[in-house]
């Protein structure tokens, strides 16, 4: 959660590093930044050199993520990866709510986000494919988010790691992993699953996204 | 911004890359040397370059190793015909001269279908030479290609090479020498214009090589068919690294060689580089509508339109030489194949022709993107204002979501 002081001093960090944007509105509960965002970055020799222009919506004193709008339909309403309401899909707020579990760096998230997913979205163009790998809609992305962090080799195992850490409250590394390998979790995924017992901000996060799944999956999406 | 000198410096990119003079005078005399090798070992036979040597279109294969020398192909063609020997004995032959000698048996390696001499670098960068044995064609099965053929006359020439099967070594028909002859055909023309400015040009770059300009061999010069040839190659190999699978997916050489001679015969041969690759990516766009429009529709709404064709629901690009040999044959075996084929034409008429429009700074980026940062550097330095963009390393990076 940001406050507005934070928010503040992270923007005038950013737009030292983003110049050709600028703050168009900012209260006590958001700040909005207007204006042309410079993605300049290169993956396996391919650069993306290129403004775009958008808005960022910072939320002040709120657990929700900033998140950014593409004002000029910069974005091809055929890229399957497009929007959610307006927002674009920059990656699974779980994955960014961990990333930042120690505090939120706007100019890292603009650099590691939002570029990202303008450069992503240039290769896909480009090539047809996705240079990072892409992330299914709805819960089944959380899923797959988890099952990367976990190092799991399958959603329906991720989901069972995912219940086990979710109800067994203590960790216990002579229990059977639950990722069905048959071994003790200490000589298996124990180095993994372990953190979420230590940090109960991780626990948090991965508890609200195992109840948002079961509501997703109640409600077939 | 001046668009003549980026074509130039576009250009001078592929001449990069391109083979030099020093370079083919050297590789000229090797295979001499092996030729006149095996005669000394009882084989008679004449050696031959094919692919890309003889065409005229060599690169330096930079994208997995920018080090990497040349590779040029040959065919040795032993006096017999097919009936006389059978694949495996005549394989047998060369394989036995090649590995009894002590000059080539340290450099070689053998492959199912060929073998292969890698020399030392001459300069920067070696080469090797890709030795295919090959016998004459039996006039049985010359006489059924001619009937077959759209170019009946250029089927004397056909020669049978041993392929491997999984168990067995059959006969494989290929016709270099009649493909040549098709390709020259068309493209002296095109050579003819290019020539005078050509061996100035090669003279003055390299007047320690040769001691007049006409001592220059004309199969250095480059018309506009060969460059745009080269230029695509080039462009393929950077953009087909970008995909997992992009060696088994990518265009192989003698489609693009195939596409763009047949398109650019009845063009007036004085055309630029750039003009002919401007229409021939602009032509190729056209046929990527054969992938959604059905073929009576295309045919109706584009006629004559028959360099990339679809017979039977399958892909088709024939071999002028070889009338069975349809090039597009793995186009059907995987439909990607086509699919990223035609998103790449796209990006080649982007990156090389829509790109003269853009600021220095988008033309440079564009530029690296289509033949990679390192290239680009190398041959223009600082021109046209790079940016050191900032790498993404892919272990953390977001996949978008939602």
């Amino acid at each position: 959660m940001l406050t507005y002081e934070d928010a503040v001093t992270q923007v005038s960090e950013l737009l030292q590093v983003q110049t050709g944007l600028s703050v168009s509105k900012s209260s006590e509960e958001e700040i909005q930044l207007s204006g042309a965002l410079f993605v300049n970055r290169v993956y396996r020799d391919f650069p993306v050199r290129k403004h775009y222009r958008i808005k960022l919506v910072i939320p002040v004193g709120s657990e929700e993520l900033p998140y950014v709008l593409d004002t000029e339909n910069q974005i091809d309403n055929t890229y399957p990866h497009a929007f959610t309401g307006k927002k674009l899909c920059l990656e699974t707020p779980t994955s960014i709510r961990i990333q930042y579990i120690d505090g939120f760096n706007l100019v890292s998230w603009v650099q590691n986000y939002v570029e990202v997913y303008f450069f992503t979205y240039e290769y896909y163009k480009r090539y047809g494919i996705y240079p990072f790998g892409e992330r299914a809609h709805g819960y089944c992305g959380i899923v797959q988010t988890y099952k990367d962090l976990l190092h799991i080799d399958n959603e329906i195992n991720t989901i069972h790691v995912m219940k086990y850490i979710s109800t067994v409250k203590v960790y216990r590394g002579h229990h059977r992993c639950p990722c069905g390998s048959n071994k003790r979790i200490r000589s298996c995924h124990g180095e993994y699953i372990k953190p979420f017992y230590e940090d109960c901000r991780l626990r948090k996060i991965l508890d609200d996204d195992l109840l948002e799944c079961y509501r997703e999956a109640k409600e077939g999406k | 911004m001046n668009t003549q000198e980026r074509k130039n410096d576009l250009l001078q990119i592929i001449e990069h890359l391109d083979i030099t003079p020093t370079m083919y005078k050297n590789a000229e005399e090797k295979y001499k040397n092996l030729a006149a090798y095996l005669e000394s070992k009882g084989i008679e036979a004449d050696m031959y370059p094919q692919g890309s040597f003889a065409l005229g279109t060599v690169i330096r294969p930079t994208v997995r190793d920018p080090n990497a020398g040349y590779d040029l192909d040959f065919v040795c063609q032993v006096h017999a015909m097919r009936e006389d020997t059978t694949p495996a004995e005549l394989r047998k032959l060369i394989e036995d001269a090649l590995t009894s000698s002590d000059l080539y048996g340290g450099k070689l390696t053998i492959h199912d279908e060929c073998f292969t001499v890698t020399y030392a670098n001459i300069g920067n960068y070696g080469f090797s030479i890709d030795i295919v044995p090959a016998v004459n064609e039996s006039e049985q099965v010359k006489a059924c290609l001619q009937q077959k053929a759209a170019y009946p006359d250029l089927i004397s020439t056909s020669i049978a090479i041993p392929k491997k099967e999984p168990d067995v070594y059959t006969w494989l028909t290929n016709n270099p020498k009649g493909y040549l002859a098709w390709f020259n055909g068309i493209n002296n023309p095109f050579s003819e214009h290019s020539w005078e400015n050509s061996r100035e040009k090669i003279f003055r770059e390299n007047n320690a090589v040769y001691a007049s300009v006409e001592e220059i061999p004309p199969a250095l010069n480059r018309s506009s068919i060969q460059r745009v040839i080269q230029i695509l190659k080039y462009h393929r190999d950077v953009f087909y690294s970008k995909y997992p699978n992009g060696e088994d997916i990518k265009p192989i050489s003698a489609i693009i060689n195939t596409i763009v001679v047949k398109m650019a015969d009845g063009i007036r041969p004085d055309i630029s580089v750039f003009d002919l690759l401007d229409f021939i990516t602009t032509e190729l766009a056209i046929y990527a509508e054969r992938q959604k429009l059905p073929e009576q529709m295309f045919s109706s709404k584009y006629p004559n339109r028959n360099v990339i064709q679809i017979q039977d629901n399958k892909w088709m690009i024939c071999n002028p030489a070889n009338p069975e040999d349809n090039l597009a044959d793995k186009w059907n075996e995987d439909m990607r194949i086509p699919r990223v084929f035609f998103r790449w034409c796209s990006c080649v008429h982007h990156d090389l022709i829509d790109s003269f429009k853009e600021s220095d700074e988008a033309f440079r980026s564009i530029v690296e993107g289509a033949f990679g940062q390192k290239m680009v550097s190398d041959v223009w330095g600082e021109k046209y204002r790079p940016i050191p963009a900032r790498p993404i390393q892919a272990l953390h990076a977001a996949k978008p979501w939602g």
